[in-house]
Order: C-alpha cells, then sequence, then structure tokens
C-alpha cells in the first residue's frame, strides 16, 4: 500500500503506517520512522543505518549537479542494472553538463531521465519499501523528497506452458512467479475495462503484492467487498504461495475439501472471471486462487470446454465414475469379501478365495498395507528428483506388483484393486480435491472394514451431509444440484455444447447473458454448395 | 474439529446404529467353506445330504502359487457327505468336521436322489427356502439312482459338476426350473412340477482308456404335488417343453415328404398358448404352437426345396410336432395322471367359472381332457444351398 501514497493520501499515511506495518520480529531502526532529512551526511548515515549489515545493497554517490551531492541506492540482483546505468545516470550526467549554466538549484525532475514510473517519497519507510520492491532510490542533498526510480529486474522464469495442468489442445501458456507477467497474460485475454485489478500488500516481512481480479459488470460486489474484508484482516509475517491465502480465508478451514481452486492457466483464470468469480494472484507463485467454487468445478478441467462436448461429456462421465471408483473401490471390496461374500458371482468369488488362501492377514489390514505403500510409493516419487524417481517406480513395481504377491503377503485380486484406485485418483483434474478424495479413502476403508457396506453407507452419508452444508465464498458446495438450479446443471453432469450455453450460472447477478441466443448451427447453406 | 462438535449429536447416533444393529456378521473369506451343489439321498429313515465344497486353493488361480500348492489330488472341491434324522441336521453333522463355516449362499445347483424324490421333497424344501442364505434361485434335479454318485463325476469340462449340471439346464429350457418355479407348481392348483433328469454316463466306451465320467441331462421327472410319479424319456420330454413355450431352439427331425432320409429343422423362435373349451362338460383343450423354421440339415434325396416343397415340409413339420406332443401329452396324462402343461391352470385362467365348478374332480377330470395340437410352424430360411449338396441332380426326386 505505501508504495502507491502519493499527495492526497499523505494525510493517512502515518495512521496506516502504523496501523498495518506494526513489525512483528524485531525493533526496526529508529531512522525508519522519521522523514527525510535535508541534511546530505544525515541522510547518508540513516541508509546506512537502514541497510545494514546488507551487502547486497550498493550505495553509490552521485553528482547532480556540481553543487548537489546524491546517493543512488539499489539492491544488487533485483534491479535491471542497465536501465540504472543507461536510463538513469546517463540523462542524469548529461543534464549536468547541460545544467551548468541553468538553474543550479532545480536538480532534477521526471523529464530528466528516461524511465517510467518516477515518484518522490518523504519518508523512510516508503523508501526503504520502495529499495526492497526493486526500486533504486535516488537522496539529494537539500532535499526532503527522495526520488524512486522503477528499475524491477533480476532473473526470472519465461512463460513456459504449465506443469500441472497440461491439455492436449488449448493454449500453452502458464504464469510465471512475476505478478505482471501474470496480469499481463490475463489482460491478454480479457480486453475490457471492467477487468478489475486491485493491489494489495499482504506479509510484514515479505510485502508480498497479491492481485485481487475480477470482472467489475459480472461479480456480484457483495462477494468482491467480502473478499477484499477477508483479505485485509491478513496479518502475517509471510506470504510465499497462495496457500497461506487459501487457508486464511476460506469458510470452512476443517474440511478436507478445497473451498479454493487453484490454476496455472490463464486461461483458466479468465473462464472463471467470466463466470463471476474472483481470483487472487500471489507474486512469487504461478497459482493463482479462484473463488467461488462447487464441487463440480472440481471435477472439470479446462480441456472439456475445448473439445466437441459429445467427447467433453463422455470424459466427464467417466470421471464422476472414477471419483466413485477412487473413493469406494477398496472399501467395496473389502465389505464384500468379509462381509458379503454372496454379492459375487460364484467363479469370482473363488478365484478370489483361491488368491486369498494363502494370505495371512484380514482383507481390512491387506487393503491397508497395499494404500499405505501405495501412497507412500507416490509421495516418494513426487518429492524426489526426477532422476531417482524412476528407480521408485521401478522399485515400487516389482515389491508391490508381483514379489508381495509371490510372497503370499497380499493377493492379487487386491494388487488390481489398489492400481484401479490409485489410476482413479489420477483422473480427478484438480490436484487437491484428489488428495481429499484419497484421504477420505482411509475412513471410509476403515468403516467398511468394521460394518461392511453399512459402514460405506454411514461413510457416504457423512461426507453427503458435510458436503451440502458447505459453502465457499457463501456459495453453496453443490450448488447446481443441491440447491438445484435447472439452468446451472448446463455445466454440471453434462457439459451442453457451447451454442446453449447463453447465460452465466446463476450466482451471477446481473449480466447474465454471455451470447445471443440462436447462433447455433450454418447459416442457410448458399447456391453453389 | 469444528464440524465435529456441529454434529457430534449425529455421529452419536450414528454410532449408536452400530452398536445396536447386530450387523456384526464379518467372516474373512478363508474362514468359509463355500457349497456350490448339494445331493440329497434318502438313506433308510434318514438324509443324507452329500456337500460339493469349493477348495480355492486347488482352483489353479495364479495367487495361490506361492501359497504351496495343492498335494490333496486334483480335483478343485471335495464332498462332504453325512446322515442324520432331518437335512439340517446333516449339515450340522458337517460342520462337526469342517474347520470352515458352510456357506450356502453360491449354491445354485441341487439334486435330489430318485428315491427320495419319490417319498416326496415337501418336508426337506422348507431347509431351501427358509434362510435367506439358500437361494431360492438354485435349480432342483433329480437324479436316476442316488443324487451322490451324479455329483461325483468328473465332469471335466467344468470346474465343478454341480456347475456342469446348471450350465446343462439352462441349455436344456428357456427358463430352467428354479426352487422358485418348482414350489410355485407344487402349491398352484392346476398344474404340475416337473424338473429335469440328470444321470451318470461316461464320455468314452468303459473299456476304453482315460474313462472320465460325465452328467448328462436326460428327460422329464414328472411330480404329483411333491412326489415323483415318473420319468419321461429325452423325446417326449424334448416335445413337451416345446409344447410349453419352453425350448431353447429345438431341432426336430422330419421324414422327407418323398423320397428316402431326413430333414433336420431347427426351430428359433417358438412359442405356445393353451385354449381351454367346455363343451356339454367335456373339456377339451388347445395347444397352438407357434414357430419359426431353418432347415439346417437335408440328408435325403428330396427337392431343391422350391416354394410347393417348402410347402410340403411346413405340412411334414407339422404333422411330426403334432405326433411328438400328442405322444407326450399322452404319457402324462394318461401314465402318470400328472398336469405339468398347467392345462388346469390355463382353465382357471380363461375360464374361472367353470374351474371353480371342477376344480375338486380335477385329478379325475383331467385323465379325460382331449388336447388337440395346431403347430404353425414357417419354414423362414432353407439354409446356405437350396438342393442336398452331396446328391447328383438326376438324383433329386422333386415334387
Amino acid at each position: 500500500m505505501a508504495d502507491k501514497t502519493s499527495g492526497k493520501d499523505k494525510s493517512r499515511q502515518p495512521e496506516r503506517e502504523e496501523k498495518n506495518h506494526i513489525p512483528l520480529g524485531l525493533p526496526s531502526p529508529p531512522f525508519i520512522r522519521q522523514p527525510i532529512s535535508t541534511i546530505h551526511e544525515t541522510q547518508i548515515q540513516a541508509v546506512k543505518e537502514i541497510f545494514s549489515d546488507c551487502s547486497d545493497v550498493v550505495f553509490r554517490n552521485v553528482m547532480i549537479t556540481p553543487e548537489v551531492k546524491g546517493l543512488l541506492v539499489y539492491i544488487e540482483g533485483i534491479v535491471n542494472s542497465a536501465d540504472i546505468q543507461e536510463h538513469m545516470l546517463r540523462p542524469i550526467i548529461r543534464g549536468l553538463v547541460q545544467q551548468r549554466t541553468d538553474k543550479p538549484d532545480v536538480p532534477l525532475d521526471d523529464t530528466t531521465v528516461e524511465l517510467t514510473q518516477v515518484k518522490r517519497v518523504e519518508t523512510w519507510a516508503a523508501a526503504t519499501e520502495g529499495v526492497l520492491a526493486s526500486s533504486a532510490l535516488l537522496v539529494v542533498d537539500g532535499s526532503s523528497e527522495a526520488w524512486m526510480f522503477n528499475v524491477k529486474g533480476g532473473v526470472r522464469r519465461g512463460v513456459e506452458e504449465p506443469q500441472t495442468e497440461s491439455v492436449i489442445r488449448g493454449p500453452r501458456e502458464g504464469f510465471t512467479e512475476t505478478l505482471r507477467v501474470n496480469t499481463a497474460l490475463l489482460r491478454f485475454k480479457l480486453k475490457t475495462p471492467s477487468l478489475k485489478m486491485v493491489s494489495m500488500t499482504l506479509g510484514t516481512e515479505t510485502k508480498t503484492d497479491i492481485v485481487l481480479t475480477y470482472m467489475e459488470d459480472i461479480a456480484d460486489p457483495k462477494l468482491i467487498r467480502d473478499v477484499k474484508k477477508r483479505l485485509e484482516k491478513i496479518k502475517i509475517d509471510g506470504i510465499l504461495e497462495s496457500g497461506y491465502i487459501e487457508e486464511l480465508i476460506e469458510d470452512h478451514p476443517y474440511s478436507p475439501f478445497p473451498q479454493m481452486h487453484y490454476s496455472e492457466r490463464p486461461d483458466t483464470v479468465a473462464g472463471n472471471l467470466l463466470e463471476g468469480r474472483f481470483a487472487i494472484m500471489i507474486d512469487g507463485t504461478p497459482f493463482a486462487l479462484i473463488a467461488p467454487v462447487t464441487m463440480w468445478q472440481m471435477l472439470q478441467a479446462s480441456e472439456d470446454y475445448y473439445e466437441r462436448f459429445f467427447i467433453s461429456n463422455l470424459v466427464r462421465w467417466i470421471r464422476f465414475l472414477f471419483v466413485a471408483i477412487a473413493l469406494f473401490l477398496p472399501a467395496l471390496y473389502i465389505s464384500i469379501t468379509t462381509f458379503h461374500q454372496d454379492m459375487l458371482p460364484t467363479t469370482l468369488i473363488l478365484s478370489i478365495a483361491g488368491a486369498r488362501e494363502a494370505i495371512p492377514f484380514p482383507a481390512l489390514v491387506e487393503a491397508l498395507i497395499m494404500e499405505l505403500s501405495f501412497e507412500a510409493l507416490r509421495e516418494a516419487g513426487v518429492r524426489l528428483p526426477k532422476t531417482v524417481g524412476q528407480a521408485v517406480s521401478i522399485l515400487g513395481a516389482l515389491v508391490i506388483g508381483q514379489a508381495a504377491v509371490q510372497a503370499g503377503i497380499v493377493s492379487a485380486p487386491m494388487v488390481i484393486i489398489v492400481s484401479m484406485t490409485g489410476i482413479a485418483s489420477f483422473t480427478i483434474p484438480r490436484f487437491n480435491f484428489a488428495i481429499t478424495v484419497r484421504l477420505l479413502r482411509f475412513p471410509i476403508m476403515l468403516l467398511a472394514g468394521m460394518l461392511g457396506l453399512y459402514g460405506i453407507v454411514i461413510g457416504l452419508v457423512l461426507i453427503s451431509v458435510h458436503l451440502t452444508q458447505m459453502t465457499s465464498f457463501g456459495v453453496p458446495y453443490l450448488s447446481g444440484l443441491s440447491p438445484y438450479s435447472k439452468t446451472d446443471t448446463k455445466d454440471i453432469l453434462i457439459r451442453v455444447p457451447w451454442w446453449k450455453m447463453i447465460n452465466r450460472p446463476s450466482t451471477v447477478q446481473d449480466n447474465q447473458k454471455r451470447m445471443n441466443e440462436k447462433i447455433n448451427g450454418s447459416p442457410e447453406a448458399e447456391e453453389g454448395w | 474439529m469444528q464440524f465435529m462438535y456441529k454434529y457430534r449429536a449425529v455421529i452419536v447416533l450414528l454410532l449408536c446404529t452400530t452398536f445396536i444393529s447386530g450387523c456384526w456378521d464379518r467372516k474373512e473369506i478363508n474362514d468359509v467353506a463355500f457349497v456350490i451343489g448339494i445331493a440329497v439321498d434318502k438313506e433308510g429313515e434318514n438324509y443324507r445330504s452329500s456337500l460339493q465344497i469349493a477348495l480355492p486353493g486347488q482352483s489353479g488361480s495364479s495367487g495361490s502359487e506361492g501359497g504351496g500348492g495343492g498335494t490333496s489330488g486334483d480335483k478343485s472341491w471335495f464332498m462332504l457327505s453325512n446322515t442324520a434324522k432331518t437335512l439340517r441336521g446333516t449339515s450340522l453333522e458337517g460342520q462337526k468336521a469342517l474347520s470352515r463355516r458352510i456357506y450356502y449362499a453360491h449354491r445354485r445347483t441341487m439334486l435330489i436322489g430318485e428315491d427320495l424324490a419319490r417319498d416326496g421333497v415337501a418336508s426337506m424344501l422348507d431347509l431351501f427356502t427358509r434362510y435367506p442364505l439358500n437361494r431360492f434361485s438354485a435349480l432342483p434335479v433329480v437324479t436316476k439312482g442316488e443324487a451322490y454318485a451324479v455329483m461325483d463325476t468328473d465332469a471335466p469340462i467344468e470346474k465343478f459338476p454341480s456347475e456342469m449340471v446348471r450350465e446343462l439346464c439352462f441349455l436344456n429350457m428357456r427358463n430352467p426350473r428354479s426352487l422358485k418355479t418348482f414350489i410355485d407348481a407344487i402349491l398352484s392348483d392346476g398344474v404340475d412340477p416337473f424338473l429335469p433328469v440328470a444321470s451318470k454316463v461316461d464320455n468314452v466306451p468303459k473299456d476304453w482308456k482315460d474313462v472320465k465320467t460325465n452328467i448328462k441331462l436326460d428327460g422329464l421327472a414328472v411330480f404329483k404335488k411333491d412326489k415323483l410319479v415318473g420319468m419321461i424319456d429325452k423325446a417326449p420330454a424334448d416335445a413337451l417343453i416345446l409344447a410349453m413355450g419352453e425350448a431353447n431352439a429345438p431341432e426336430v427331425m422330419v421324414k422327407s415328404p418323398r423320397g428316402e432320409g431326413d430333414i433336420f429343422i431347427k426351430l428359433n423362435e417358438n412359442n405356445s398358448s393353451l385354449h381351454p373349451s367346455i363343451k356339454n362338460d367335456k373339456v377339451t383343450v388347445t395347444i397352438q404352437l407357434y414357430a419359426k423354421g431353418v432347415v439346417v440339415d437335408n440328408e435325403s434325396n428330396y427337392g431343391d426345396l422350391r416354394e410347393t416343397e417348402i410347402l410340403k415340409l411346413n405340412d411334414a413339420i407339422h404333422k411330426k410336432i403334432k405326433e411328438d406332443i400328442v405322444e407326450g401329452v399322452r404319457l402324462i396324462q394318461g401314465k402318470y395322471r400328472a398336469d405339468i402343461l398347467g392345462i388346469g391352470r390355463s382353465i382357471h385362467q380363461h375360464l374361472p367359472k367353470e374351474w371353480d365348478k371342477m376344480k375338486d374332480r380335477w385329478d379325475d377330470i383331467y385323465p379325460d381332457v382331449e388336447v388337440n395340437v395346431i403347430p404353425h410352424v414357417i419354414i423362414e430360411n432353407v439354409g446356405v444351398v437350396n438342393k442336398p449338396i452331396g446328391v447328383v441332380e438326376e438324383d433329386i426326386i422333386h415334387d
């Protein structure tokens, strides 16, 4: 907030400083609370004290006119040194030559340097913040105003294909760690002034820039007010990733289900903004948070909207089926083999019985062993460097797939069940939702091991009760089906073709129409076709 | 946890149900002995039940390879035979000699010995129907001779002989008689139950090497109420099944209308209905049989099956079917006096008032009922060739 302050906000400045930036750690050096002095020696002393023991801070004396001395302060590495050299120092020196005869008492103005985003600050606090946020600071002898030049630079990653949400068909660009690149990527998609981007700075130490973005004429203003309020309430020393914010502002902190979803893809974010949701982009992470969400969205991939709708529907149903499999298959296997042996065809139950003949454990224990080792393998595969990761999968395939079966510790049908479940959990497009499903599988397995199908039903009822009462930023988690909205079903169990998606979701109050009606089909075939 | 606090009442209630519902019936699959089939016989005053119990470890599934292998022969099942005064008693006896819990939910066939069937099966059927573990859809079959002997065959084509019986039943009839339909027939007015008959045969002549015993399904066992009154041979039994509209694509052999040899006609679709009428206290029942036929084999020197010849053939098959069915009906009507076609039931359905008058005397009336058979067979297809393929043109006899 502070670096935006200028001119008319001056009266609010000290108050906000006190309120928002109470240091959580060590007390700040005394100079930081003072206005910038006009005496150059004091200025130098202040800067050196504020940045004492900061070996990456560069202090450089600059002659602005023969009489006026200045001190340039910036942090090496996060600024663009070429910018400083080419567009800041050279004009000043050139100006110095010209100004020898001219007005010596006006050292600089906006037109002198060739940089954009030049501004004046009056307090050390603002100056310090600017330096830390990649600006170059120029303090001038005899002036109580210091100059901040935006020379942001440093090495950042380029725009690449997102790793977590790859698609066959669709844009390949993904967000990067640089906030401004991300906002630009979004702006490329939505070329309208109603795309709003509200900046905030969170974290007393990290001073992380975040941007709350939404479509002004689509998103519900109450929702935006609500999320702004929630964001302003955050007081924490650091925000390093979107996950921090997600946990700090969500509705149900104790629920295993994710209530915001994240995306690395500008097209996903744009699509969600067009449906009246907001997104929060955080500097330093390629993940943007999107809310409010429903559970159905967790089962939608961006490609659903790019492929033909028949295919998308089929794929979506497969996903629904496999979510059920990921959640219930091991539990069903346990309950049927230990409680309801009469439910399987005779030949099937006999071959299962044959395979289980030598297994020393009850089915529940067997399933837990296998599921846990599968989870461990997955975790190991994710954490390990890629070169070692392959060894893990080979080991896992050997250990789980074959040796354990041959040793008579687990049965072959259980291996099939666990692999099926594992594959099923990978079909869920949202990783955070997939984790939830994987986590919930274990209590359901325990219930199934204790009570059979009855236990599974209890688990299902508990989950349903929980889901129906959940909200994400005031929107019911199952909305569309519960509470039922006829128009919203167009994008839940089925994905209707685009020419049928005439309205936005019913959570959008105004501006509901997203397209003209009757645009489907080809125009009347012209003569000669 | 907030969630837990909010719903502790619901959670406690749900937990209560787990403790008071008495649902704890967990049994591991390795503690269960799956009964695949059962053979019931009479031994003096006692029942002898022989349970065919699957040995999953012997069934050769790949998962059991490491489990130590089978040493007790190569059969994937073993027979547990016991006698007791009641049928339930036999399985209690059997449980004493079995380390795993006997589990009946997968029993799908039930062989009833001939002697037992003659004595009546009503009292023992209760066991098969009362407890939900015993399936109503199990298929009862009457055996020639001792039931356990039939069950203890090699039946090498299936894993279990009782499985073989089951598959045969499904081949034999479109809707095989299950316990449900069997008991239904025992209890209904105007219809008598019948079951298929299974017997033990050898797969090759007895003195040939590698003799394996096998199971054969031939004929029908005719019951009067719950007592077996006789067995019908294969040919009239097939005719009766056809008359019931239950046959599974039967093939009928017809003598060629002219010339030498026989023609086989397969009746792909067949259906029948009974139409009773009563005139002057004389009950007449017409069996209308509808079927579509295909010539599958012409081993005669008859014709190249042109339209006139097909019509001749049609007449021939009508005549043949009629003869067969009439013969079968004469057998059950005259010899066994058992109404397995459900003629009485058809009167009950079509002429309920008349039925009320005669139902007490039905047993006396039934043998004198006049049964007419009117088959309607359409030969739709003569096969790929229409002339007998191995006969020279000059030798073919035309109409």
